[in-house]
């Protein structure tokens, strides 16, 4: 019996060996065919495009109306038998913040500080997007064009100390520094129609093009949606993107051979670990087992906003404690992730940040009214990514070409963690690989720093070629 | 190469056959223990057990503050490229669903209705229980008890016009008929501590025998999670349930080897595994369906099995929120997918004020995020260990007739060849044309009559 197996397994193996094989040989045709379809779609930007500079305005009517909503905010009780945010964000925390956001949280100075970074607002293909742009240290010699993108639930002021940080610290460097929203979310609204990562790629692309010319080079660092983006912008640009620094690295979940390797992974995990990545458990957070129940666990949120965004979308458009249930939730549990962490804590891990930032992301999403345009994103690249399979233009499973150097920043109390290993395969120019102890899935916006040390020590890596 | 595949094949699937018999030989000794662990755990009801009358309150400042609030609701815009009620609630009939609430709907006259059958609160297990209960045809000779459970998003009321069908249209028999809410539904809060499917199955039966007798036979009639409640009355009291009716057998019930092997061949050989009238309607059941329901149709399920609280905060504050989450469910459950593309989602079929009732109800009560709870609950109490993780895959014996009446636009599917492994005694199984997953709201008359039928036969 035991033989039998044996004799199946390496069959089966051998099978997978093949058809893996071949699966490669096919993307890098794939990945050709991508750069024609990029060159062929590319957004014209034009003496006809411009830019309007923009200032956030503090709208006393909305914020008035802001604050009578909270005054009628209706609660419900927490559980006493079940550990604070074991069943999502607690009902008796959320009440605090309540209370602070109506009586005590300033908007208008908080806009004064959102003001602080000179912004635009651009129109590309019938789309509105706004950015900071922002230029650190202009005499310096060393000229670095870079892009700044997050996610959700993230907001482009995330990166404000970042940029500071930037410029305090390397002053022999001049970063052009651009920070667009995504078309749906903050300011870049309003969107009333389909938009997806693709689409999002080439209008950044068209931005960079627009504010640095046509043959300019550009750093990428994304974190959540802008991993993705910037996964993406390299496989369509790769003569253009000089390097992209990620935190959120996707591996191909079509690669049989990785799946393979994430089952044997937990009983030969040195085969593919290094001993940092022993020593921090990846062999148990990313075995399949862990993966499905952190799955699970976390993405029932994923679930409802790529299915059905609007139906989540109302109560969170007029409810303003809905809105600071909904997503700062993901600012603890994203941040803190080891539950132990957060469950039973009275304030989900939340105390670590400044409640006027948290505040302020809240608001800036409640102002625009923009919670439902950006849960929108999730269903919208869903279908995007079945039509673009089914044109044979797999985007979201090919690699990232060896020519474009990649830096990881890992954060460990992230969602998921992925080792070197598998990163490795989709992302073949990957040259750096950071394990961050004390970060999360906020990382610019918890550890600006740390953030920014990561991304200039890649930069400074591919440019000097060290 | 395809020989060697074709080899391993079947080597897997003899496997496979061997394991699901063992797992099956073991099970039948465990229904007993289990049964015996169900009579030994029984909640006392004795004399020091009162329940209170009822009546459901007319508030005019909550209803105000309803209005109010209202007044303020916060839109936001459809997208253009996308039909309507592709991504969800049209926000554009949303929006004129919360101008007719705020302005049109008369609170006060349904509450007047919800009162129309007598209703009590008792404490049960520290634990407040809200029911009806209603004797139709006091003197008639035959006596039936019956169970009449509902699950998410419905309520209670959702049974009166079945009651007051069954009152009409069947003067020889007297059902003595009790109508409880789940534990965190409507008035059976409030609700603090962490009250699952399994507890809430034995709060109920205890309820049974509190205003029906101790040791009295009573039937079950149970939708949505209700079907779940009736499968275990069914496994824990197979002496005293006379039988269960039940519209949505639980598909979790079902993901074991058996019937997984089953999907399996419906993937390549639907005919195999389905009745002629099953396939008349339409139905599927193959491994790649089953994923497309998962995927396509279970993210509700998935948050509110892991985060309730993160959602349920918007949806405790703003009504608006409410009635777009909780009519979904009516659109889609009701009509599938035939919904998308229509401007109201296909609900201007049912009557506005009962959908806006429903609604309501969930509002004043404040209890959208508990009966959310549910679904946590269920996965919380996992921990607790036997019998409540295995329970669900058991069978229900030959002792207990199950009758099963599928509505054409359910929201899941198991075929009958799948459904007689488990239900041994599977007396009764029909299928409706038109009709959704809210039976009691849109087909009183057709669950009436096939229960009565199903109860018939039965005795």
């Amino acid at each position: 019996m035991i033989r039998k197996l044996f004799i199946i397994s390496i069959n089966v193996l051998v099978l997978a060996l093949f058809w893996a094989n071949y699966k490669e040989q096919q993307s890098n045709s794939e990945s050709e065919k991508i750069e024609q379809w990029a060159k062929n779609n590319q957004i014209k930007v034009d003496k006809s495009t411009k830019a309007q500079k923009f200032t956030i305005d503090f709208d006393e009517k909305e914020w008035n109306l802001l604050k009578q909503k909270l005054s009628l905010t209706r609660f419900f009780t927490s559980l006493k038998d079940v550990p604070s945010f074991d069943f999502g964000f607690d009902p008796d925390y959320a009440r605090e913040l309540v209370e602070y956001w109506g009586n005590k949280f300033d908007w208008k100075s908080q806009v004064e500080y959102l003001n602080s970074y000179p912004q635009f607002r651009i129109s590309i293909n019938d789309t509105i997007i706004h950015y900071v742009h922002y230029t650190t240290n202009p005499t310096a010699a060393k000229r670095i064009n870079i892009l700044l993108l997050d996610g959700w639930p993230g907001a482009f002021f995330g990166f404000y100390k970042a940029i500071d940080f930037m410029e305090k610290n390397y002053k022999d460097i001049c970063f052009e520094i651009v920070v667009p929203s995504i078309p749906g979310y903050h300011f870049s609204t309003p969107l009333n129609k389909k938009h997806n990562p693709v689409e999002t790629s080439m209008q950044f692309d068209a931005l960079m093009r627009y504010l640095f010319g046509e043959l300019a080079h550009y750093y990428i660092h994304g974190e959540d949606w802008g991993s993705i983006i910037a996964t993406t912008m390299p496989q369509l640009y790769p003569s253009r993107v000089s390097g992209i620094h990620i935190t959120m690295p996707i591996t191909s979940e079509s690669n049989i051979l990785n799946n393979i390797c994430s089952l044997l992974l937990p009983y030969v995990p040195s085969l593919f670990l290094s001993d940092q990545e022993l020593e921090h458990e990846f062999s148990s957070r990313y075995s399949i087992k862990s993966k499905l129940w952190k799955f699970w666990d976390e993405f029932g949120y994923f679930h409802l906003q790529a299915t059905r965004p609007d139906t989540v979308g109302h109560g969170l458009t007029d409810s303003p404690v809905g809105l600071l249930a909904y997503i700062l939730e993901k600012y603890s549990s994203w941040t803190f992730e080891r539950l132990n962490k957060i469950s039973g804590a009275k304030d989900g891990g939340l105390d670590f940040f400044k409640k006027d930032d948290l505040l302020t992301v809240c608001t800036l999403y409640w102002m625009t009214n923009s919670i439902t345009s950006s849960m929108r994103y999730y269903a919208n690249s869903f279908n995007a990514m079945l039509e673009f399979r089914k044109q044979n233009l797999d985007f979201f499973s090919l690699s990232v070409s060896q020519t474009v150097p990649v830096g990881v920043q890992m954060n460990l109390n992230d969602i998921f963690v992925t080792p070197f290993w598998f990163i490795k395969s989709r992302y073949l120019g990957l040259i750096q690989y950071k394990i961050v102890e004390q970060g999360g899935h906020f990382a610019a916006f918890q550890n600006p720093e740390l953030t920014v040390k990561c991304l200039v020590d890649f930069i400074t890596q591919v440019e000097y070629k060290i | 190469m395809i020989r060697k595949l074709f080899i391993i094949s079947i080597n897997v699937l003899v496997l496979a056959l061997f394991w699901a018999n063992y797992k099956e030989q073991q099970s039948n000794s465990e229904s007993e223990k289990i049964e015996q662990w169900a009579k030994n755990n029984q909640i006392k009801v004795d004399k020091s057990t009162k329940a209170q009358k009822f009546t459901i309150d007319f508030d005019e400042k909550e209803w105000n503050l309803l209005k109010q609030k209202l007044s303020l609701t916060r839109f936001f815009t459809s997208l253009k490229d996308v039909p309507s009620f592709d991504f969800g609630f049209d926000p554009d009939y949303a929006r004129e669903l919360v101008e007719y609430w705020g302005n049109k709907f008369d609170w006060k006259s349904q509450v007047e209705y919800l009162n129309s059958y007598p209703q009590f609160r008792i404490s049960i297990n520290d634990t407040i229980i809200h029911y009806v209960h209603y004797t139709t045809n006091p003197t008639a000779e035959k006596r039936i008890n019956i169970l009449l459970l509902d699950g998410w998003p419905g309520a209670f009321f959702g049974f009166y016009k079945a009651i007051d069908f069954m009152e009409k249209n069947y003067k020889d028999i007297c059902f003595d008929i009790v109508v409880p809410s789940i534990p965190g539904f409507g008035y059976s809060n409030p609700l603090e501590k962490v009250v699952d499917p399994f507890d809430t199955t034995l709060i109920f039966d205890a309820l049974a025998r509190f205003v029906f007798g101790e040791n009295s036979q009573y039937f079950v009639h149970g939708e949505d999670w209700g079907s779940l409640i009736s499968t275990f009355l069914a496994k824990l009291y197979p002496e005293r349930i006379g039988g269960i009716h039940i519209t949505m057998p639980p598909l979790t019930s079902f993901f074991d080897f058996n019937s997984l092997l089953y999907a399996f061949a419906g993937q390549f050989f639907p005919n195999s595994i389905l009745t002629e009238q099953e396939i008349k309607f339409g139905f599927k059941f193959s491994l790649s369906e089953l994923a497309s329901l998962i995927i396509k149709k279970t993210g509700y399920f998935h948050i509110q099995a892991t985060k309730p609280d993160s959602i349920g905060a918007g949806m405790s504050d703003s009504p608006f929120g409410l009635l777009a989450y909780v009519l979904e469910k009516y659109s889609f459950g009701s009509f599938g997918m035939n919904v998308v593309g229509k401007k109201d989602g296909g609900l201007e079929k049912f009557n506005r004020d009962d959908l806006l009732t429903i609604i309501t109800y969930y509002w004043m009560t404040n209890c959208i995020s508990s009966s959310m709870r549910l679904y946590r609950n269920a996965f919380y109490t996992l921990e607790k260990g036997w019998p409540r993780t295995v329970l669900n895959m058991k069978k229900i014996s030959a002792k207990v007739p199950v009758g099963v009446q599928v509505f054409q636009h359910e929201v899941s599917f198991v075929p009958f060849k799948v459904l007689k492994n488990k239900y041994l005694n599977l007396s009764m199984y029909n299928l409706v044309e038109n009709g959704g997953h809210f039976s009691n709201f849109e087909n009183p008359e057709k669950i009436s009559n096939n229960f009565i039928e199903f109860i018939n036969l039965a005795l």
